[in-house]
C-alpha cells in the first residue's frame, strides 16, 4: 500500500493497469480451458483412429479374399481388375498401420500382423496366377490356405483390439488425472484472481474512495467555518492534486478570516481609545480657551510657572486629542511626554528626575500614537509615586539593525513575576487601568502595538522588586502596513 | 447521513480486522498462484499414445517359443532361459501357448508363426501330428527346433531336452538299488498324447525289466490333470492295496499321485518317485511326501534352444540331439541345497 502510495501514478494508468491485467487474466482462463479440451478431443481421436485403422484392415483383406473367390468362379477380366483394387487398397492400409499404429508395446504383434498381409496376399496372388496358368490343384490348396490365412488376419485383429484397449487403459486413467487436474488449476486460478481483485479493489478504495471522502468531509466542514481542519495527505495523483489545492485554498482563507479580525479588533480598540478621550474632554474649545485664559492672566501676574504648567496641560490634552488612527513620529511621542513630565515635576519637585537619552536616527520612527506617554505614566504611578527615594525615569533609544529598540526605565519599586507574565499575556484582556490620565493602561498600549505592527515588534520586561522595572521595545524601522 | 455511514464502516470494521485483510489476501493469493502453477505443470505433463514409433531394426531376430500350458511353472522356466538368451543375443522372443494341451491349436499357432514370417520356432514336439505344419515351416526357410519334447520319430530336426528315455531308465534304476524283494509298481503316466512321457515310462520299464521280482501293476493317464491324477491314484491303490511304488511322470502327476495317496490312506507306505522339480516338489521332499525326484533343467534348454536357432541361421551346422543334464533329488539334496 505504501508501495503505491509513493509510486507517482495517475489513477487512469492504476485503472488501464488493472484492467489490464484482469483481461489477462480472463484471456488465459479461456485460453487454458480451450486448449485442454482440443487436447483431450485429440487424444480420444488418436485412440478411436486406430480401432478404425484395424477395423480398416481387416475389411480389405476380407474384400480382398471376396474377390479372388469372385474371380476364381467367374474368371472374369473386371473380377481380376476388382482383386487387384481391392489387393492394393489392402497394401495402403497395412502400410498406414507401421506409421500411424505400431508402437513399442505392440511392435512385435504388429509386425506379426502385417507378415500374416503379406502371406496372404501372396497367397492369394499364387491362387491367382495358379488359375491363370491353369494348375487347378495348385489354385484350390493356395485359395484353403488363403481362406485360413483370413482366419489368422481376423484373429490377430482381435488380439490387437484387446491388447489396444488394455494398453490404454492407463491412458484413460491418465487422461482422466489430467482432467481432474484441469478442474482443479482453474478452481485454484479463480481463487487467485478473485482475492488478486480483492486486493485491488481494497487499494482503490484506499487510494481514491477515501481520500474523496476526507475532501469531502472536509469541504464539509469549510461550509460550516471550521477553517482549522487537518491537513489532507497529498498523494501524487489526481486526488492528491485536489488535496493540494484544497489546503492552499483552506489556508489562505483562513489568513484572509484572521486578518479581517485583526482588522476590526484594531479599530474597536482605537474606538475604545476614542471614547476615553472624550469622556475627559468634556469642552475640549471650552477647556482650551479657558486654560488659555488662565495662562494669559499668570504671564500677566507675573507668574511664568503657571503660565508655563498651563501650557503643558494644554498642549498635553490637544495631543491626546489629535487623530488618533494616525500614526505619529517618535519625537512627538517623546515631546508630549516631555510635557507630561513637566507637569509631573512641578508636583513631585525633585523627587523625580526625567532622563531623555534618543539618538537623532531613531526621531522619524513611525508608531501609533500615545505609546510612550501611558507607559512613562505607568512607570510614574506604579514605580516612582510608592517610592520613598529619589525617582529616576529614563528614555533610551538607539537603533539597531532593523530595528529601533526603546527603554523605559525606572528605579522605581519593581514588580512580581505574577504581574510581569500578566502584562505580557495576550489572551487576557485589557483590565481598565485607573489613574492614568489617558485612561489606557499598558496592556492597550501593548495590543495596539501588536495589532499595529503585525505581530513584528517584540516587547519584554525586566523587573525585580525594589529594583526598578525596565520596558523593553523592539520596534521594525520603515514599516508599512499590508492591510492597507 | 453522516451517522449512517459511521455506523456502516464500524460494522465493516468490526466484520474484518482492518490490519488482517490485506495480508490474509495476499497470503490466499500468494497459495492459490502456487497451486495454479503446480496443477498447471501437472497437465502439461501428458502421455500421448505413441504411435509409429518403431523400437527393433530390421536387422533384429524374431522367435517364437510355442509351448502346450502357458501357466505351467516347468514351460515358465524354459520360457526364462529361452528370454536370457534373447537377451544377450539381441532377439526378440515371443512366447505363445495354448491354455490347455491342445494338439490343433498349437498346429495353428505354429502356422500362425509361419504366416507371420519369424525367423526361427522352438516348440514342443509333442506329437508325430506335427510334422506335416514342421515340413511346412522349414519349406518357407523358417528354422524349427524342439525343446524339452522330440516327436516320436525325428530324424533330422534338432531336439534340445532331456533324453527322456534314460531320465525314466535312471529312475528305474534307483527303484531298483532302493528296494529288495517282489515289489509292485504303480504307473501315471502325464498323458497319451506326449511322446517323451512315453519315453520315460518306457526307460523305466527297460530299467525294472531285467529283475523279475519288479512288477508293474498298473499305468493310467492323468490328462495332465492334478485332480484326475489324485483320483486315477486313489482307484489304483484301492484295486491294488499291495503297491509300494508310485511312479509320475510329470510334476503334476506327482502331485496328484501325493493328494490320491493321502484319500487312499493305504496300510503300508507308498514311495513316490517324480519328474520334475517345483517349488512345491521341494516341500513335499522335505516333507517326505515325495521319495524323489528327477529334476530337468528347462532353463538351459530354453537357452540353449535359442543359441542353436541362431547358429542354424548362420548356417552352423549342428546336432540332432542335444541333452540338458538331468539329476535325482532326496530329501537330503533338497535340505543341502537350501542350506547351502
Amino acid at each position: 500500500m505504501k508501495l503505491i502510495h509513493n509510486l507517482t501514478i495517475s489513477i487512469r494508468t492504476k485503472f488501464i493497469f488493472f484492467f489490464i491485467i484482469l483481461f489477462l487474466i480472463m484471456i488465459s482462463f479461456s485460453l487454458f480451458v480451450v486448449y485442454n479440451n482440443n487436447q483431450t478431443i485429440q487424444q480420444y481421436t488418436m485412440i478411436q483412429e486406430r480401432f478404425f485403422m484395424l477395423n480398416d484392415v481387416s475389411q480389405k483383406s476380407a474384400k480382398t479374399y471376396e474377390a479372388m473367390e469372385t474371380f476364381l468362379i467367374r474368371q472374369l477380366p473386371t473380377d481380376l481388375d476388382q482383386y487387384q483394387a481391392s489387393r492394393k487398397e489392402l497394401i495402403d492400409a497395412k502400410r498406414r498401420l507401421e506409421t500411424n499404429f505400431q508402437n513399442e508395446l505392440n511392435f512385435i504383434e504388429t509386425e506379426n500382423y502385417q507378415n500374416i498381409i503379406d502371406s496372404f496376399i501372396e497367397e492369394s496372388d499364387s491362387a491367382v496366377y495358379s488359375l491363370l496358368e491353369g494348375d487347378i490343384e495348385a489354385y484350390s490348396a493356395s485359395q484353403k490356405e488363403a481362406f485360413k490365412l483370413i482366419g489368422f488376419i481376423q484373429d490377430q485383429t482381435l488380439t490387437l483390439l484387446n491388447e489396444d484397449l488394455s494398453m490404454f487403459q492407463t491412458y484413460y486413467n491418465a487422461i482422466n488425472k489430467r482432467n481432474d487436474y484441469v478442474k482443479l488449476t482453474l478452481v485454484f486460478m479463480t481463487i487467485a484472481a478473485l482475492s488478486f481483485g480483492l486486493i485491488i479493489t481494497y487499494l482503490f478504495s484506499q487510494n481514491i474512495t477515501r481520500p474523496i471522502y476526507r475532501l469531502t468531509h472536509a469541504a464539509r466542514e469549510v461550509a460550516r467555518g471550521k477553517l482549522d481542519g487537518p491537513t489532507l495527505l497529498e498523494a501524487n495523483d489526481e486526488i492528491g492534486f485536489l488535496s493540494k489545492t484544497f489546503n492552499k485554498m483552506r489556508r489562505d482563507l483562513e489568513y484572509n478570516v484572521r486578518q479581517l479580525k485583526e482588522k476590526s479588533e484594531q479599530e474597536k480598540l482605537l474606538k475604545e481609545m476614542e471614547l476615553k478621550s472624550l469622556q475627559s474632554q468634556i469642552n475640549p474649545h471650552f477647556l482650551f480657551n479657558t486654560l488659555n485664559t488662565i495662562s494669559k492672566y499668570a504671564l500677566i501676574h507675573g507668574s511664568e510657572q503657571i503660565y508655563k504648567l498651563i501650557n503643558s496641560i494644554s498642549k498635553l490634552l490637544r495631543y491626546n486629542l489629535g487623530a488618533m488612527d494616525k500614526p505619529v513620529t517618535l519625537a512627538d511621542e517623546i515631546s508630549v511626554v516631555q510635557e507630561y513630565f513637566y507637569i509631573q515635576k512641578t508636583r513631585f519637585q525633585d523627587r523625580v528626575d526625567f532622563v531623555v537619552n534618543v539618538s537623532d536616527d531613531c526621531l522619524s520612527l513611525k508608531l501609533p500614537i500615545l505609546t510612550l506617554q501611558p507607559l512613562v505614566e505607568n512607570a510614574f504611578i506604579h514605580g516612582i509615586e510608592p517610592y520613598e527615594q529619589k525617582g529616576i525615569i529614563e528614555i533610551e533609544g538607539y537603533s539597531q539593525d532593523e530595528y529601533v529598540v526603546l527603554k523605559i526605565r525606572d528605579n522605581g519599586i519593581g514588580m512580581d513575576q505574577e504581574t510581569n507574565r500578566m502584562l505580557l499575556d495576550k489572551s487576557t484582556s485589557t483590565s481598565r487601568s485607573t489613574g492614568h490620565s489617558t485612561g489606557l493602561g499598558v496592556k492597550n498600549v501593548f495590543r495596539r502595538l501588536e495589532l499595529f505592527y503585525q505581530s513584528k515588534e517584540r516587547i519584554s520586561i525586566e523587573s525585580e522588586i525594589g529594583k526598578g522595572t525596565t520596558i523593553e521595545l523592539v520596534l521594525p524601522k520603515n514599516f508599512t502596513l499590508e492591510v492597507d | 447521513m453522516k451517522s449512517r455511514k459511521r455506523l456502516f464502516r464500524l460494522s465493516l470494521r468490526t466484520l474484518v480486522p482492518q490490519g488482517a485483510l490485506v495480508p490474509s489476501l495476499i497470503l490466499l493469493l500468494f497459495i492459490s498462484v502456487i497451486l495454479t502453477f503446480y496443477f498447471f505443470k501437472e497437465t502439461i505433463h501428458i502421455e500421448t499414445p505413441m504411435n509409429g514409433k518403431a523400437v527393433a531394426s530390421e536387422g533384429d531376430k524374431h522367435f517364437v517359443l510355442i509351448i502346450q500350458e502357458l501357466e505351467n511353472p516347468y514351460l515358465q522356466e524354459l520360457y526364462a532361459g529361452a528370454k536370457a538368451a534373447a537377451g544377450e543375443k539381441d532377439v526378440t522372443i515371443e512366447f505363445w501357448g495354448t491354455p490347455q494341451t491342445n494338439v490343433d491349436d498349437h498346429i495353428t499357432l505354429i502356422e500362425m508363426a509361419i504366416a507371420s514370417k519369424v525367423d526361427g520356432i522352438l516348440t514342443q514336439g509333442l506329437t508325430q501330428e506335427f510334422e506335416p505344419v514342421i515340413h511346412k515351416a522349414v519349406e518357407s526357410g523358417i528354422p524349427v527346433i524342439f525343446v524339452d519334447s522330440d516327436l516320436e520319430k525325428n530324424d533330422d530336426r534338432t531336439y534340445v531336452g532331456t533324453d527322456n528315455y534314460q531320465a525314466g531308465y535312471e529312475m528305474g534304476v534307483t527303484v531298483l538299488e532302493e528296494t529288495s524283494g517282489i515289489t509292485k509298481i504303480g504307473i501315471l503316466n502325464g498323458n497319451l498324447i506326449n511322446s517323451n512321457l512315453e519315453e520315460r515310462v518306457q526307460g523305466f520299464l527297460d530299467a525294472i525289466g531285467t529283475e523279475d521280482r519288479m512288477q508293474v501293476v498298473a499305468i493310467e493317464s492323468s490328462n495332465l490333470s492334478k485332480i484326475q491324477g489324485a483320483e486315477k491314484t486313489y482307484r489304483m491303490l484301492k484295486s491294488h492295496p499291495d503297491i509300494s511304488i508310485m511312479f509320475g511322470t510329470s510334476a503334476l502327476d506327482s502331485f496328484g499321485i501325493v493328494e490320491g495317496i493321502k484319500k487312499a490312506n493305504p496300510a503300508s507306505e507308498v514311495r513316490v518317485y517324480a519328474f520334475d522339480v517345483l517349488e512345491e516338489t521341494i516341500d513335499l521332499l522335505k516333507a517326505e511326501e515325495i521319495h524323489s525326484a528327477l529334476k530337468q533343467e528347462p532353463y538351459q534348454m530354453g537357452y540353449t534352444g535359442v543359441n542353436l536357432l541362431l547358429d542354424t541361421i548362420q548356417g552352423k551346422e549342428i546336432e540332432d540331439n542335444i541333452y540338458t543334464p538331468i539329476s535325482i533329488l532326496t530329501k537330503e539334496d533338497v535340505e543341502n541345497e537350501t542350506d547351502s
